[in-house]
């Protein structure tokens, strides 16, 4: 257990480390997109829902950050143009989501993940009464509140199969 | 173990650095606070798992009691699906000592404010897994990331966060009965010579955390009509009672069988609506008029969501009411000043007349 504590610990502080350098090397942005690596269920969804999300934000541009390399694909397949991409390791945005645990960054984050740095506990209710992932990026992950998700996210759902393949494959 | 004066020298020198690192650490840096949160936490586990000498899991729990009643009525079906030998419940409420008077198989330990945040801080960077330990309420405050708004979606009632958002329950759901303490002959008498005339009396509740007031004087022009119509009433709140009644105060375990024997209850939604369940009482319950806009990371008390018929607490035969009215909502969206006087007046006639229909 001592090991462990002293482990998180070390990561929190190299976590802080890596969101310096990355907060001066994107300056110009107020909003960092994080996927730490989870179920490809998020990455899809996450990707899928951002431009919705970012218009709801009011946000003209935004960073996303994540070790799978296909996310650049994704970005150009929806031809975001206001989107920067940074290729992190996985250890590396596990770090940062040490630091999260420690430090509440969620003015500047938006973490695609419902377990990643702790368990939100939102995935219990998988399953139960037709909840999805979809459902879980939609109001957990993004925040929206309109009932009707077809009408918010609109052409986006349109893009959910090919993705898929892109992230997936 | 007899401490000797050198070994008390050294444990209050210990307890001064220890508070001293405490208060420099937040002008320094407040992440050097939360790390040393994290070692509070920890730690605090640590010496709690040593003193149970066995394998013990934690629960924190926190927060309104009303919550923590029903998290008690479900607990068992978790430590049953999980084949948990013992636990622990680590808390800060006050009000959950009284509860554990009714769930008399809930082991308790109170813990400062403080060593509960230490505690949450500890799960917020290790896991729960590691530390043996289940939280209660991952809606806290201090569980900023990602906070769960599903839960609160239309498709599910305040129980369903109960039974599958903090319990992940699987298999069939029992209730654990609480014990409330027994009307009996002595009872009876000590309720008699505090002037409670049997099944005769109103005790109304107008209070509640998570939903705003309905105003002094709709509450007084109530009671007047109900002191016409021949019942006594009383007046359970904890702030200083302005209300024309006089003042009732009674413990959690002894609330419903005080209930029983006056007969009728008005309150608005709160916690000890929640305990009083399954009281025989005659029950009026106010809750807030479900609006165009539902916040769903915040609180909701409508009926639709958190009505005690919807949430399957209350026993079908109970004499249950349940009003919905605009004049109240949920603290989180309150709009003082919202209503002009005319609407006001008019929600408040509708309302006293909803309430007063069942006061022969």
């Amino acid at each position: 257990m001592k090991e462990l504590v002293i482990k998180s610990i070390v990561y929190a502080l190299e976590g802080r480390i890596i969101w310096i350098l990355l907060k001066w090397k994107f300056r110009r942005y107020k909003r960092f997109i994080i996927f730490p690596k989870d179920k490809l269920d998020y990455s899809v969804w996450g990707m899928v829902m951002l431009p919705s999300y970012l218009k709801k934000e009011n946000l003209l541009g935004a960073v996303i950050i994540a070790c799978n390399r296909k996310m650049e694909k994704v970005i150009q397949f929806m031809e975001l143009d206001n989107i920067r991409y940074q290729a992190l390791s996985e250890e590396s945005i596990n770090k940062m989501m040490k630091y999260y645990a420690l430090q509440d960054r969620s003015r500047e984050w938006t973490v695609v993940s419902l377990t990643n740095p702790y368990d939100t506990g939102a995935e219990r209710l998988l399953g139960k009464k037709g909840i999805t992932y979809r459902e879980l990026v939609y109001y957990d992950i993004y925040k929206f509140s309109n009932l009707n998700i077809e009408n918010e996210i609109g052409e986006g759902l349109q893009k959910v199969k090919k993705i898929e393949i892109i992230l997936g494959g | 173990m007899k401490l000797f004066w050198g070994d008390r020298r050294k444990l209050k020198m210990l307890f001064r650095i220890r508070q001293f690192i405490k208060h420099i650490s937040n002008f320094i840096d407040p992440m050097w606070e939360m790390i040393y949160r994290v070692l509070v936490g920890v730690n605090l586990l640590h010496q709690m798992k040593e003193r149970m000498r066995g394998e013990t899991h934690f629960f924190l729990i926190r927060g309104a009691t009303g919550d923590a009643y029903i998290q008690l009525m479900l607990l068992n079906n978790w430590i049953r699906e999980n084949r948990i030998k013992s636990y622990v419940l680590l808390g800060d409420a006050t009000g959950i000592e009284g509860l554990t008077k009714i769930y008399r198989d809930a082991n308790f330990i109170h813990i400062s404010g403080y060593r509960a945040e230490c505690v949450e801080k500890a799960y917020m960077l290790l896991g729960g897994e590691v530390l043996d330990l289940t939280i209660m309420f991952p809606w806290a405050e201090g569980f900023y990331f990602n906070r769960c708004r599903v839960r609160m979606i239309e498709r599910f009632n305040f129980i369903d966060t109960y039974k599958w958002y903090v319990f992940g329950l699987k298999e069939n759901i029992e209730y654990s009965v609480p014990l409330f303490r027994n009307l009996d002959e002595k009872m009876r008498s000590e309720l008699i010579e505090m002037g409670i005339v049997e099944k005769k009396t109103v005790i109304i509740a107008p209070e509640a955390n998570s939903v705003t007031r309905l105003s002094e004087e709709f509450w007084n022009e109530v009671i007047i009509e109900l002191k016409k119509r021949g019942f006594a009433v009383y007046v359970n709140c904890k702030n200083e009672n302005t209300f024309c009644a006089e003042s009732i105060f009674f413990t959690y375990w002894e609330s419903v069988p005080t209930i029983d024997f006056a007969g009728y209850f008005i309150a608005i939604r709160s916690g000890l609506c929640d305990i009083v369940s399954s009281s025989k009482a005659k029950k009026i319950i106010i809750y807030p008029e479900k609006g165009d806009f539902i916040d769903y990371g915040e609180h909701r008390s409508e009926i639709d969501f958190c009505g005690l018929k919807e949430m399957g607490i209350t026993d079908m035969k109970s004499d249950l009411i349940e009003i919905g009215t605009p004049l109240i909502q949920n603290i989180t969206q309150s709009q003082n000043g919202f209503y002009d006087d005319e609407y006001y007046k008019r929600e408040s006639c509708v309302l006293k007349d909803k309430i007063l229909v069942h006061f022969r």
